[in-house]
């Protein structure tokens, strides 16, 4: 830290990333809100400890492994088996793991430990960046599990929830990152896999695995009919559910900026050239972007989504809203790099799937999604991340020159292309997200920790234990109270 | 093929970075088109509603429909 530039630089870095931690809490505050006001009144109080819980919990064990899991399995397996000689299967790094002391408060002066990993300049980098860097990857963490916590309010048990929330938040979400969501990983650099503001790698996940849990879960009691029809059960507060997602939409800026490396020397740092510096802001993949263009991609994708999702629900608040939602994260993929119209028009298209596509699973398979997460983050995200490989074709998806892609090279490194970003989509979505939740929803099941009892549900998961939100407001019953009698007595 | 950019090499000399780039005046028709055809939805749209809802009050007289008020069942579209 004793050269004047070289100090700014890592200061204001650590800075940026401090502020966006703190934007991206607003999603957290938006998801509570959003999944209390869709809630009904019976059961506000369990949704929102059932969210607020996931905080702590991704948090510490988020410490524990997740933020090593992130840097170790870049090259796990496929790199280790297809990429240069030598490369090991797990990546070192001494910085992440929980016992090493630049995972606290460091001067960035000489470890304890020594280590043959970590130079002196890796040491004083890690000892300034390591916490804000590990703070906005862990707010993305929350964020992953939290997307799942709508979906399944009502009926499952905060235990089941929790598990599965730390699998996800600290386990299977940093995984997919490791893969296609590194400057190095080894979905970058064999498929050119490019998603650079997480529309797979967080929503396309998290998407998948809300769908595992709800199929293993069971629909709300009472929410489809004898006949199969599905009823709309009223959410207790629409007003705060919108507010919710507004306040989302805010905190997404923070993960937008955060998505980013705000300033590093591109010619002499990432390219190791010669010559002249030029500073800019980067993806993820260390390839060049700014903030002005996300800024501009942003507010396009999001008018696009919410005139979308205005005309497709004709003007429903909560699917309007939620179309702006999921116009940023179809968008989100190719945001670094689209014109702002065409992220307008990807973010509408991503809205018109998203809202058939929840529509009909839900008629065809009786799937019950309380807040439509699996369509707004699962399929939007998944069709964003298979239109930015035809859309960003032939670009270089990364900066470290193996010649290596299997789709296509373009000037030494793999090119982006419509296989590998339409394979990692589907690996993402199924093979890291569905499928380990729906197989430990299983066995949670097995062991009744998945669902509520029936009568609890029923009477409501707040009623024999926190009582009523709103004590002092007299109890308006509306239809689906007469259909929880009819149920309560083996009717309907 | 490549939709533009095939190198980060010479980053100094770089421009336009998003795909096709040339097209920015259709893109820029396309959303002048997309913006007002939205508006002209939005209004036959709204006046629909209105006139929907119109017919329902004259049917069941107004002092009805003013005790629809904080009725969740009143005139709701199923989907």
């Amino acid at each position: 830290m004793s050269d004047g530039l070289g100090s700014l630089t890592v200061i204001f870095t650590e800075f940026y990333y401090w502020v966006t931690v703190v934007f991206m809490f607003l999603i957290h505050v938006g998801f509570c809100v959003y999944e209390v006001g869709a809630s009904r009144r019976k059961n506000i109080q369990h949704t929102l400890m059932k969210n607020t819980m996931v905080i702590p919990l991704v948090t510490i064990t988020f410490f524990y492994f997740g933020w090593w899991i992130y840097f170790a399995f870049v090259n796990f397996p496929m790199l280790a088996w297809f990429g240069p000689e030598d490369t090991p299967m797990f990546a070192s790094a001494a910085f992440a793991v929980p016992w090493s002391e630049l995972m606290g408060t460091h001067m960035g002066g000489s470890v304890t430990v020594q280590t043959d990993s970590l130079t002196a300049d890796d040491t004083m980098y890690w000892a300034r960046i390591n916490g804000v860097f590990w703070a906005a990857f862990l707010l993305f963490s929350w964020t992953t599990a939290s997307i799942i916590s709508g979906a399944v309010i009502e009926r499952i048990k905060t235990q089941a929830f929790l598990i599965i929330a730390v699998m996800v938040g600290s386990g299977t979400w940093i995984i997919d990152a490791a893969w296609g969501w590194s400057w190095n990983g080894w979905m970058v650099q064999l498929w050119g896999f490019h998603d650079a503001y997480a529309s797979s790698v967080v929503h396309g996940i998290a998407g998948g695995s809300a769908l595992g849990v709800l199929c293993v879960l069971g629909p709300r009691l009472g929410k489809f009919a004898a006949d199969g029809t599905p009823r709309d059960i009223p959410q207790n507060n629409p007003w705060f559910v919108t507010i919710g997602l507004f306040l989302i939409y805010t905190g997404f800026w923070g993960f937008y900026a955060a998505c980013n490396i705000p300033i590093i020397d591109f010619t002499t740092v990432v390219m190791g050239q010669e010559g002249e510096s030029f500073f800019t802001a980067t993806n993820i993949y260390l390839t060049p972007t700014s903030l002005s263009a996300i800024t501009f991609n942003f507010l396009m994708s999001l008018s696009g989504g919410l005139l979308a999702g205005y005309v497709l629900s004709k003007g429903d608040p909560f699917w309007s809203y939620s179309g702006g939602l999921a116009g940023v994260i179809t968008a989100s993929a190719g945001n670094d790099l689209y014109h702002p119209v065409e992220a307008m028009i990807i973010g509408m298209a991503g809205v018109w799937v998203a809202y058939k596509l929840h529509y009909w699973v839900e008629r065809r398979f009786k799937l019950d999604d309380a807040v439509g997460a699996v369509a707004v983050h699962g399929y939007a995200g998944f069709f964003g991340t298979v239109v930015a490989g035809f859309m960003l074709w032939g670009y270089p998806s990364n900066i470290v020159g193996n010649e290596i892609g299997w789709f296509g090279n373009v000037d030494g490194v793999a090119a982006i292309n419509p296989i590998g970003n339409f394979l990692g989509a589907a690996l993402f979505f199924w093979g890291l997200g569905f499928l380990p939740c729906w197989i430990v929803a299983k066995i949670l099941n097995g062991l009744g920790w998945l669902r509520v009892p029936r009568e609890v549900e029923l009477a409501g998961l707040d009623t024999h234990d926190y009582g009523d939100a709103f004590p002092y407001y007299a109890y308006r019953e509306t239809v689906m109270e007469d259909i929880d009698r009819q149920l309560a007595k083996g009717q309907n | 093929m490549s939709t533009n950019v095939e190198s980060w090499s010479d980053i100094a000399s770089l421009g336009a970075i998003y795909p096709f780039p040339g097209i920015e005046w259709a893109l820029a028709i396309v959303a002048v088109v997309i913006w007002l055809a939205w508006h002209c939805w939005q209004i036959r749209s709204e006046n629909a509603e209105y006139d929907a809802a119109l017919r329902h009050y004259r049917e069941i007289g107004l002092d009805k429909a003013l005790d629809h008020r904080g009725n969740f069942d009143a005139m709701v579209e199923k989907h």
